[in-house]
């Protein structure tokens, strides 16, 4: 069992690894621009110059390691540069990378967005000439407008008004510009007619070492360090355990009312399971944990606060709390507010444990130990008690270490509905606001904790029960 | 009181079904000059404007879920004064904030909680089924394999991802050339035929390799049966861009596979014991007969429960996260959306009860009837 236990202990290290791994693809599939949320963050408005806008980018994405491999090797086709992941530091990244991807040169594609940065900044310069002033922004807008398209398809389209416009112009344009647009046209018809060897959709690997993104951000995090949120710029470490003594004081408080009421009605039920009010209570079990917990908390919101019909509990939220108190009298003002969810979660989850628990305790009754006490004249309360209740209780070890996670997770509802900024709370803000990093340090935390707990309640189920060995069986 | 459950389902699937001709503002029948039409079915009907035609039968509820009535606005109580041109259009359940009928509402929340469910338990016991039918069958002991066979499944399984993964740029690549987007995928497969027919003239790549795909299988199942499901479920669903029912769909299927696949699993180990399959392996078929012809209808029968119980937890899941307005898009109703209003508005309690009463009906429904078929076949 000691061996066991070590063993697991050892296998956190991969397990980690591995959630590791996982939830960095995840965050790589995230929706939204990082490096803009970054500038926005910092409330640096983008710049007005194309230049010093293009140079803030370059230089938080570089901050943001963006311009490193994502992983120690990557797989693509043979047709695919090495560095085609540097895409992702220039501000045009993901047109560049779908002509890349549609017409296979990258070094084309390159010098055609360098002739059109080219091109933009003559038209601009322009401005003294002979030229409209209007004339000139209306040919830049149709200039930008090319390098703004979405993919390539929108690209092609505006490629045909840009070309429309500037190979037959309304009015005579400086030479100096008619050269540059010539040029802009023959790399794109370059680009066009590209051909690659067929051979090259065969995959390739390439290794990039440990100098890649995946290894900085593993590194930062076995430091406890996820990164910023880009609501506030505050550590989301900071943020998380802020939030978790919150969510932990309440499961705490809501874990004692399940115990209290679970196990006596529990008890009760399984002891008499032949008068009316066990019957009535074992119904009661069942509708209550059919009850979806939402409607629950939703409905005692309305029935049972300030705003509601009985005025019980006070109102949702956590009191007025300033942050320079002492967590302990932080503690003892919120509790009062933490009561209501606290006994919403203990009815629902009281409910199902109290069914477990009658089932367990029968299954025991029907066991032959349980006549020969009562053979042997012991009353039936003590045989209850002592030796029924105790027994039972073995399959709900693990069931119990398990459910910790779970609560964690299901948080979530509770802490929107009573408006409470424990973790699930800030778990559903981040997502709201794409706030990855947080919402990513939470994922690991809880697939962590799920781990631990799990293993905890695996050594705690063989620590009580001495009979089960570890052997294959088909449960 | 078991008749009740299935006359509850039956009502359920009624209203899922027949929502559009329920509660809609467009009548069913009119009769113009051409004859009659059915407005129903049309798109392009506008209220109050079609004055040509004469209606005949009105559904019973006079509001569709998006239909907005301006009169009664801003949460009227069922009981409340309500603001009506005729007696028959009264809001029977109470109108949310913006003038909504909450029985309309609902009834089109039906479809979609249909919907989901159906389509979501569905593709789940297509999961399940396949991830624990043949794992299962086989045990640890009995499934071998040539390491030839195990290796070319294994290239072929890298490739699948691979294309999948850079479709867009294999697909350009090989229509630049010419003729070759056929010539080399015929390579490939040349390439991959030659290499089995190669591998497994070998004497090293013909041995013989033991699988133990259950307990392959089963820890994968344990795996995703540890997730914490709102959880998993709610940072899924905000990785797609556009909220859609499909993404819902999906993403509460791979939730909810594990349940099924462990009925599967069991079910299974239960079969294989039985005299009857241990005929036909005496006779001879082989193993893909027996699964498909002999054991999938054991399974699949014992699976129903299983389907039942999952169809309770997918309605609740989809109403949890509409609750939380990360579920389906915003011109679509459902429960937990209608009951997300109340939210906003504390004194509406009809906005939270009847929701509420119907998510809550429909899964006790559901469990209850998977209780009931559990003791049936037992």
């Amino acid at each position: 069992m000691i061996f066991r236990f070590l063993k697991n202990i050892l296998l956190i290290f991969p397990v980690i690894f591995l959630l590791a791994i996982l939830v960095f693809f995840l965050s790589e599939l995230a929706p939204g621009d990082k490096v803009v949320a970054h500038l926005e963050l910092n409330g640096e408005s983008l710049n007005e110059d194309e230049e010093l806008q293009k140079q803030d980018y370059i230089e938080v994405a570089k901050s943001l390691n963006l311009d490193l491999p994502p992983f120690y090797f990557s797989i693509h086709p043979i047709a695919y540069p090495n560095t085609i992941y540097k895409l992702k530091t220039e501000p045009a990244g993901e047109l560049k990378k779908a002509l890349f991807v549609k017409y296979l040169s990258i070094d084309k594609v390159n010098r055609l967005f360098d002739y059109l940065n080219d091109f933009n900044a003559n038209l601009r310069n322009s401005k003294d000439t002979i030229l409209d002033k209007n004339y000139i922004k209306e040919l830049l807008h149709i200039s930008l407008n090319l390098k703004n398209s979405s993919n390539p398809e929108e690209f092609n389209d505006n490629y045909k008004i840009f070309y429309n416009k500037f190979s037959t112009p309304e009015r005579e344009l400086p030479s100096k510009i008619v050269s540059k647009f010539k040029k802009i046209d023959i790399s794109f018809n370059k680009l066009k007619s590209n051909k690659v060897t067929t051979l090259s959709i065969f995959p390739k690997i390439t290794f990039y070492g440990s100098n890649n993104r995946f290894h900085k951000w593993f590194g930062k995090i076995l430091l406890f360090d996820f990164g910023n949120s880009i609501i506030d710029g505050q550590k989301a470490s900071t943020k998380i355990l802020k939030s978790l003594k919150w969510t932990l004081l309440y499961i705490l408080i809501a874990y004692i009312l399940t115990f209290g009421i679970a196990i006596p009605l529990g008890i009760y039920t399984a002891a008499n399971s032949n008068k009316k009010i066990s019957t009535t209570l074992n119904t009661l079990f069942v509708a209550f944990h059919s009850l979806p917990l939402f409607w629950l908390a939703t409905l005692s919101v309305i029935l049972f606060t300030t705003s509601g019909l009985f005025h019980i509990f006070p109102s949702i939220g956590i009191g007025k709390i300033d942050s320079d108190m002492s967590t302990l009298r932080q503690f003892i003002i919120a509790t009062p507010h933490l009561l209501l969810p606290s006994i919403i979660i203990a009815i629902h989850s009281g409910a199902y444990l109290g069914t477990l628990i009658r089932r367990n305790m029968q299954v025991e009754m029907k066991k032959k130990y349980f006549l020969a006490l009562l053979a042997r004249g012991i009353p039936k309360k003590q045989v209850i008690l002592k030796h029924i209740f105790p027994n039972s209780l073995l399959p709900l070890i693990t069931l119990l270490v398990v459910s910790f996670p779970a609560s964690l997770a299901g948080s979530v509802i509770t802490e929107v509905i009573f408006n409470i900024p424990g973790m699930g709370r800030l778990l559903y803000d981040s997502i709201l606001n794409y706030d990855w990093n947080i919402v990513f340090a939470i994922v690991l935390i809880i697939g962590f904790v799920t781990y631990l707990s799990y293993m905890i309640g695996d050594f705690l189920y063989s620590y009580f029960n001495p009979q089960i060995k570890y052997t294959k069986t088909n449960d | 009181m078991i008749r009740i459950k299935y006359i509850s389902l039956f009502i359920f699937v009624f209203i899922g079904i027949f929502a559009d001709f329920i509660a809609n503002d467009k009548p069913l029948i009119c009769k113009n000059k051409e004859g009659y039409t059915f407005p129903v079915f049309s798109d392009k009907y506008r209220v109050n404007q079609d004055n040509k035609c004469e209606i005949i039968l009105n559904p019973i509820i006079h509001y569709s879920n998006n239909s907005i009535d301006k009169l009664n606005a801003g949460s009227i109580s069922p009981f409340g004064e309500q603001n009506l041109a005729e007696k028959q259009q009264r809001h029977y359940l109470g109108t949310d904030l913006l003038g909504r009928d909450v029985l309309a509402g609902l009834i089109h929340g039906t479809t979609i909680a249909l919907k989901i469910g159906f389509s979501s338990m569905f593709l789940a016991l297509i999961l399940g089924l396949m991830m624990s039918l043949y794992p299962s069958y086989f045990g640890d002991f009995e499934f071998k394999a040539k390491l030839s066979s195990l290796l070319i499944t294994i290239i072929l399984l890298f490739f699948t991802v691979y294309f999948l993964y850079y479709k867009t740029a294999i697909i350009s690549i090989l229509t630049t050339g010419g003729y070759n987007f056929i010539f080399i995928p015929a390579l490939f497969l040349g390439i991959i035929i030659a290499l089995w027919f190669t591998l497994s003239k070998i004497n090293i790549f013909t041995r013989q390799i033991l699988i133990p795909l259950d307990s392959m299988f089963s820890t994968v199942i344990k795996l995703f049966q540890s997730l914490p499901g709102t959880f998993v479920v709610l940072i899924l669903i905000s990785l797609f861009t556009k909220p859609s029912i499909y993404n819902i769909i999906i993403v509460i299927a791979i939730l909810k596979w594990p349940i099924i696949a462990r009925y599967v699993r069991a079910e299974m180990l239960k079969i294989k014991q039985e005299r009857f399959i241990e005929a036909t392996k005496a006779l001879g078929y082989s193993n893909n007969y027996i699964i498909w012809k002999h054991a999938l209808p054991h399974v699949l029968n014992s699976t129903i429960v299983a389907l039942a119980f999952g169809f309770a937890g997918t309605i609740l899941l989809e109403s949890t996260l509409s609750f939380l307005g990360i579920g389906i898009p915003a011109d679509h109703v459902s429960w937990g959306s209608l009951l997300s209003e109340a939210r906003h508005d504390f004194t509406a309690w009809w906005l939270a009860i009847f929701p509420g009463m119907a998510i809550f009906i429909t899964i006790l429904t559901f469990n209850s009837i998977g209780n009931h078929i559990r003791s049936k076949i037992n």
